[in-house]
C-alpha cells in the first residue's frame, strides 16, 4: 500500500512538472492581448494561466516528498503521466475558449483543443472571423506545441538528464532517438521545428504581402500557416481556411511545408548530419511517395472524367493538394466540406479516406497508421507469400531501412500491425456510430477517418450542432490516435483497476 | 399600392441567395448571375487592377474578385474590432472558376455598402478583472509555496 501511494505521488509530482514547463506558455497571448490593448483576451489568458500554476504546484506539493529518481519510475508511470498530462492540459487551455464567449459549451472549447493538441485542425469555434488575435495565436501555438508534443517540450527543459524519460516520451506516440539521449533528442526536435518556423513564416509573410496583405497581418498570418502547416495541424486564422488567400504560391510554400512537416524528426536528423541517401533509401519516403503517386493520380483521373475540374492547375489546386493534405494529415483544404460530398463522388471520398487512414510518418507530427508501419506490414506479407510460393523451409532474413538497415522480425510487424489494427476498429466503431447518428456511410466514413488520422478535413458534419455524444466520441479518437493507443489504454487499465488498489 | 411594394420587396428579397446555398447548390448557380449580402472580412487583396475581398453572411464566406476601383469605398472590415461594411454584390458565380484555378467565387459587376460596418466597442468584465487578480495572486503564493518545498527538500536529502 505504501509502495502503491508512493507511485501515485510520483505521477502526481512529474505530470505537475510537466504542466508547470508548458505554462509559461500563456505568456504569449497575454503578450499579444497587451498589444492590443484587448483586455479581456488578457484576463481570460491570466486566469487560464493562474489555474494551470495552481493545479501543477498542487500535483508537485502533493508528490515532492516521496519524490524518486526517475529512473526508479516504470513504463506504466511513464505512459501514465504522458497520457494524464494531455487530459489536465486540454481541460486547461480550453479555458480561454469558453471565457472568449465564441466556444458555444465547454465540450466544445475540449473539441477544439484536443484537435489542436492532436493536429487535427477541425473547430466548432463560433464566427471565426472575429476571434481575439490572442485566442487565435493560441489556437495555432496549441496545434504547434502539439505537433512536437508536450512531453518533447517539457523533457527538453528538465534540468537533468534522466534516462528514465524515454518512457514518457515513448508515451507520447514518439520513439526515435536521434542522439543517445532523450533530453537531446527533445531537443533537437524542437531546434529543427524552430529553424523551419523561422524560414517558414518569412517566406509566407512575403508572399502575404505580395497577395495584398498589410505587414501585420501578413506575418501573423504567416506564423499561423506556418505552424498549422508544420505541425500537419491545418488550421488557419479565418474561416475559409487556405481559400481565403486565392493564391498558388502561398498554396505551394504551405504544400512544401507540410510534406516536409509529415516527415520523420529522424529523417530530417539524418540530413542535417549530411545523411542525404537516407531519404532514397527509408521505407516511410518510399511508401509516402508510392501511395500519394497512387492515390493522387486515380483521384486526378476520375474528377477529370467527371468533368469537375478540367486543367492542369485545378486538377494541382483543387486535387493534388486536398489528396496530400489528407494523406499528410493536415487538413488544409482548397475545396469546401461540401464540395466533396457533392462533387467528389464515391471514388473521389474513398480515395480521401485511405489517405487520411495511411496518414504521415512515425516520430513526425502527422497522425495516421503511418508509413513506417505500411511500408512494414506490406513488405512482411510479401515476404510471406514468397516464402509459401517457393516452398523455402530455411530462415530468410527480411530487411527494411529506417535510419539504418533493420531486420524485420515477428515483433516489428506484430507492433505494426496492432496498431494498424486499432486504428481500423476505431475507426469502424466511429463509422457506426456516425451513421447511426443519421448520416451516409460515405460522409460518415470521410469524417471518421478525418478525426481518427489527425487530419482535420470535414465533409460537413463536424459542426457545434451535431449530438454530445458524437463530440465525446470525436475528442476520445483524435486522443487515442495522437498517442497511439498504447499509453492510454495503460491509464484507462489503471483506472479501472483502482487507482489506490493499483498503487 | 403597399401590396405592390411589399411583392416588389419579396421578389427583391428572394433573389439574394446565401453564400452556403450557393455552395451547396453549385451547379445550379454555376455560371448564373447572383446577389449576395455579406460582410466584408480583414482587408483587400489586391491584384493589379484587380482585387479579392472574402466575404461572410453568416452561413459561409467566399472569395469576391472584382475591379480594384469598386473597392475604394469599403471602409471597415471584420475582425475582433469590428463589424465590416455589409455589401450587396450583383456577379456570376463560378463553382470552378478556369481563371483561378478551379476555386469557387464570385466576379462581381457591381458591388453597394448597404449597411457601414463600425467599430465594436469592448465592455470589460469586472468578473474577469476579479477572477484575474485573485488568479494571479493564489498562482503566485502557490510558485512561492513551491519554491519554499523545493528548498526543504534539498535540505532534507
Amino acid at each position: 500500500m505504501k509502495i502503491g501511494m508512493n507511485s501515485l505521488k510520483n505521477v502526481s509530482y512529474y505530470t505537475g512538472n510537466t504542466i508547470l514547463i508548458f505554462t509559461p506558455l500563456f505568456l504569449f497571448p497575454i503578450l499579444i492581448s497587451l498589444g492590443y490593448s484587448d483586455w479581456n483576451s488578457l484576463f481570460d489568458f491570466t486566469i487560464s494561466m493562474s489555474l494551470s500554476i495552481i493545479l501543477s504546484v498542487s500535483l508537485i506539493l502533493y508528490g515532492i516528498q516521496t519524490k524518486v529518481n526517475l529512473e526508479g519510475l516504470s513504463w506504466r508511470h511513464g505512459l501514465v503521466v504522458a497520457s494524464l498530462t494531455w487530459i489536465i492540459l486540454t481541460f486547461i487551455c480550453a479555458i480561454p475558449y469558453l471565457l472568449s464567449g465564441h466556444s458555444l459549451s465547454y465540450l466544445d472549447a475540449i473539441f477544439d483543443v484536443m484537435s489542436g493538441f492532436t493536429t487535427t485542425g477541425v473547430f466548432l469555434l463560433q464566427d471565426l472571423d472575429h476571434i481575439p488575435q490572442a485566442l487565435n495565436f493560441w489556437r495555432h501555438l496549441l496545434t504547434f506545441v502539439g505537433g512536437q508534443g508536450m512531453i518533447v517540450l517539457a523533457i527538453s527543459f528538465f534540468v537533468r538528464e534522466m534516462g528514465s524519460a524515454y518512457k514518457f516520451y515513448v508515451g507520447e506516440g514518439k520513439d526515435i532517438a536521434l542522439v543517445p539521449n532523450v533530453k537531446g533528442t527533445a531537443q533537437w526536435i524542437w531546434k529543427i521545428s524552430l529553424v523551419y518556423l523561422l524560414i517558414g513564416t518569412f517566406l509566407l509573410w512575403l508572399q502575404g504581402m505580395r497577395i495584398g496583405l498589410n505587414p501585420i497581418n501578413s506575418f501573423f498570418h504567416g506564423l499561423y500557416i506556418f505552424k498549422a502547416a508544420w505541425s500537419t495541424g491545418g488550421f488557419a486564422p479565418n474561416y475559409q481556411n487556405i481559400l481565403f488567400y486565392h493564391d498558388f504560391t502561398y498554396e505551394s510554400i504551405s504544400l512544401i511545408f507540410f510534406i516536409i512537416g509529415s516527415f520523420n524528426f529522424g529523417l530530417h536528423f539524418a540530413l542535417i548530419q549530411g545523411k542525404f541517401s537516407e531519404f532514397k533509401k527509408n521505407i516511410e519516403i518510399v511508401s509516402f511517395f508510392i501511395s500519394s503517386f497512387i492515390l493522387s493520380v486515380l483521384a486526378v483521373i476520375y474528377l477529370n472524367n467527371t468533368g469537375m475540374y478540367t486543367n492542369a492547375i485545378s486538377l494541382f489546386r483543387r486535387v493534388v493538394y486536398n489528396v496530400l493534405s489528407a494523406h499528410t494529415t493536415t487538413g488544409f483544404g482548397s475545396v469546401y466540406a461540401q464540395q466533396f460530398a457533392s462533387d467528389w463522388g464515391g471514388l473521389g471520398i474513398t480515395v480521401m479516406v485511405v489517405a487520411m487512414l495511411i496518414g504521415g510518418s512515425a516520430c513526425s507530427t502527422a497522425g495516421g497508421i503511418k508509413g513506417l508501419r505500411i511500408g512494414i506490414i506490406f513488405k512482411g506479407i510479401i515476404a510471406d507469400i514468397q516464402k509459401l510460393v517457393k516452398g523455402d523451409k530455411t530462415m530468410r532474413v527480411v530487411k527494411y531501412h529506417h535510419i539504418k538497415d533493420q531486420i524485420l522480425d515477428d515483433s516489428t510487424f506484430r507492433s505494426a500491425a496492432s496498431i494498424a489494427i486499432l486504428y481500423i476498429i476505431l475507426f469502424t466503431v466511429g463509422v457506426i456510430l456516425t451513421t447511426l447518428s443519421g448520416y451516409s456511410l460515405l460522409e460518415s466514413a470521410f469524417e471518421v477517418a478525418s478525426i481518427s488520422g489527425n487530419v482535420g478535413l470535414s465533409i460537413g458534419i463536424i459542426q457545434a450542432s451535431m449530438p454530445d455524444y458524437l463530440k465525446i466520441f470525436y475528442i476520445i479518437a483524435m486522443y487515442l490516435g495522437r498517442l497511439e493507443f498504447i499509453s492510454i489504454f495503460v491509464l484507462i487499465g489503471t483506472l479501472i483497476k483502482g487507482v489506490s488498489k493499483w498503487f | 399600392m403597399v401590396l405592390t411594394i411589399l411583392s416588389l420587396l419579396l421578389t427583391l428579397q428572394t433573389n439574394v441567395a446565401s453564400i452556403n446555398e450557393l455552395i451547396k447548390n453549385s451547379h445550379e448557380y454555376d455560371n448564373q448571375a447572383i446577389i449576395i449580402e455579406a460582410e466584408v472580412i480583414l482587408e483587400v487583396l489586391e491584384r493589379d487592377d484587380f482585387a479579392w475581398i472574402n466575404v461572410n453572411d453568416g452561413s459561409n464566406a467566399i472569395g469576391v474578385y472584382l475591379p480594384i476601383e469598386m473597392t475604394q469605398e469599403l471602409k471597415y472590415f471584420g475582425d475582433y474590432n469590428h463589424v465590416g461594411d455589409t455589401v450587396r454584390i450583383e456577379g456570376i458565380f463560378s463553382r470552378n472558376c478556369e481563371e483561378h484555378g478551379g476555386e469557387i467565387d464570385i466576379h462581381a459587376t457591381s458591388l453597394k455598402i448597404i449597411a457601414p460596418g463600425y467599430l465594436v466597442e469592448k465592455n470589460v468584465s469586472p468578473w474577469k478583472f476579479i477572477g484575474a487578480f485573485i488568479g494571479f495572486t493564489l498562482s503566485v503564493i502557490a510558485l512561492f509555496a513551491y519554491r519554499n518545498s523545493k528548498k526543504i527538500k534539498k535540505e532534507e536529502e
